[in-house]
């Protein structure tokens, strides 16, 4: 028994090194021998030109009225420059291997009106979308009450997150997504005080390897 | 016996540490979680007026301020004086936390006092400005700050032309110097010509300006 023991330890020893090396063993050049190296998954996550740092104050958000300024309205006049937008900026180090991200948010508020954007790979050409009004109206396009319209854009930023799960990012990459937010006055529940109101969001990152899959929860 | 059974126990333990941690190693290194919590808010706005004279920035408790009726008292007629309209600058700066439309107003009167010599009697009269000049506020003795980028409106109103980004601060100079009235002075009377100035300076959301100010978007056309 003691014997056996000690044997399964010794080998599960091997396996569990020889697993952990294989899983970050990366290719990097083609020569006569090839050179493997070990990383781990190494991410620096941008809020614009900021580290994304676990607890941040921001401010900023202005009131709009969504049926008047999105379903009602041509012109943004202002709607645009009103909405509160961050780049949320997945950075990928050189030494890291190849990786998928998973974000979470989920918002309480039925007064915040959040949109995603997908801007994709971050390079020299880079030029965030700034004409919202435009964006939102393509998302709510055919949707004649304001339910249907949010609907339609809940589904969107659920595409957009769920997109970004199966984009394998490689070493040096920045890829980027423009998170925009303002506050529908129609929807408070109160308008107590409301420009006293703070709203509280959590942005999860979950970060696995390229070559896996996320498991759906 | 219970020494071997000891042994068999330790080795076991070792066992399931090693097993456990093995799994554990490995997950951990094929995952990378981070969790952030973003509070946002509405924010505020901050306007602060630097007013000087000859470069040196007067404060509320300054002689040349009228803190009940906030007012600037300038003196138009004489360039000589410590406040003479020559040597007024001011500049306005707006720090904003959220998008904004920028207007403001001067509000000026121009007050001649004239002080009989023989009897000490002063009169006072209003005085209106009836040219437009280039370079000048409208109908106005004092001179546009450098590079004044404001739009004339209806009512007195000037308008910053942009939108103000959150989270950013816009300094505008609003008055750099004047033109000095002249009084007359003879053997009969003395005038001098006071000015008193009130600057209006609204912040308003970016989107909600025609509500609020009543106006739409051709002033900015």
């Amino acid at each position: 028994m003691k014997k056996w023991m000690l044997v399964t330890l010794l080998i599960m020893a091997v396996v569990a090194v020889s697993s952990v090396s294989y899983a970050w063993f990366t290719y990097v050049q083609r020569k006569s021998m090839v050179k493997l190296t070990a990383n781990e998954i190494e991410v620096t996550l941008f809020l614009n030109d900021d580290v994304l740092t676990t607890t941040i104050d921001l401010k900023g958000l202005s009131y709009i009225s969504f049926e008047e300024e999105v379903m009602l309205s041509d012109t943004s006049d202002g709607f645009n420059e009103a909405g509160l937008n961050y780049l949320v900026k997945i950075n990928v180090s050189d030494q890291s291997p190849l990786i998928k991200t998973m974000i979470e948010f989920h918002s309480i508020y039925p007064e915040l009106i959040i949109l995603w954007i997908d801007e994709g790979l971050y390079d020299e050409n880079f030029q965030e979308e700034l004409d919202y009004l435009s964006y939102l109206k393509t998302i709510g396009m055919g949707s004649s009450t304001k339910e249907a319209f949010l609907e339609s854009l809940s589904l969107h930023n659920e595409g957009v997150l769920n997109s970004i799960k199966t984009i394998e990012l490689k070493p040096g990459s920045i890829y980027v997504l423009q998170l925009v937010m303002w506050l529908d006055y129609d929807s408070l529940i109160t308008t107590d005080n409301y420009l006293d109101n703070t709203y509280q969001l959590e942005l999860l990152f979950h970060m696995i390897n390229g070559k896996s899959e996320f498991i759906d929860e | 016996m219970n020494r071997q059974l000891r042994r068999m126990l330790i080795i076991f333990i070792l066992y399931l540490m090693a097993l456990i941690g093995s799994i554990y190693y490995t997950y951990a290194y094929f995952n990378k979680e981070e969790t952030h919590q973003i509070n946002f808010n509405i924010g505020t706005a901050v306007i602060e007026t630097e007013v000087a004279f000859d470069g040196i920035p007067i404060d509320s408790s300054s002689p040349y301020y009228d803190q009940n009726n906030e007012l600037i008292i300038i003196n138009a007629s004489d360039p000589e004086s410590e406040n003479a309209i020559s040597k007024l600058s001011i500049e306005i700066s707006i720090t904003t936390e959220y998008a904004s439309r920028i207007r403001i107003k001067l509000k000026e009167s121009y007050i001649k006092e004239r002080r009989y010599l023989s009897t000490g009697e002063t009169l006072t009269e209003t005085m209106a400005v009836t040219e437009d000049r280039t370079g000048f506020h409208p109908f106005s003795y004092l001179m546009k700050g450098d590079v004044y980028q404001m739009i004339i409106g209806d009512g007195g109103y000037q308008y910053y032309p942009n939108i103000l980004n959150e989270n950013s601060q816009l300094v505008l100079p609003i008055i750099s110097g004047g033109l000095t009235f002249y009084g007359r002075t003879n053997t009969q009377f003395v005038e001098t010509i006071t000015l008193k100035l009130q600057i209006i300076v609204e912040v308003v959301q970016a989107n909600r300006y025609q509500e609020i100010w009543g106006i739409d978007g051709s002033v900015f056309q």
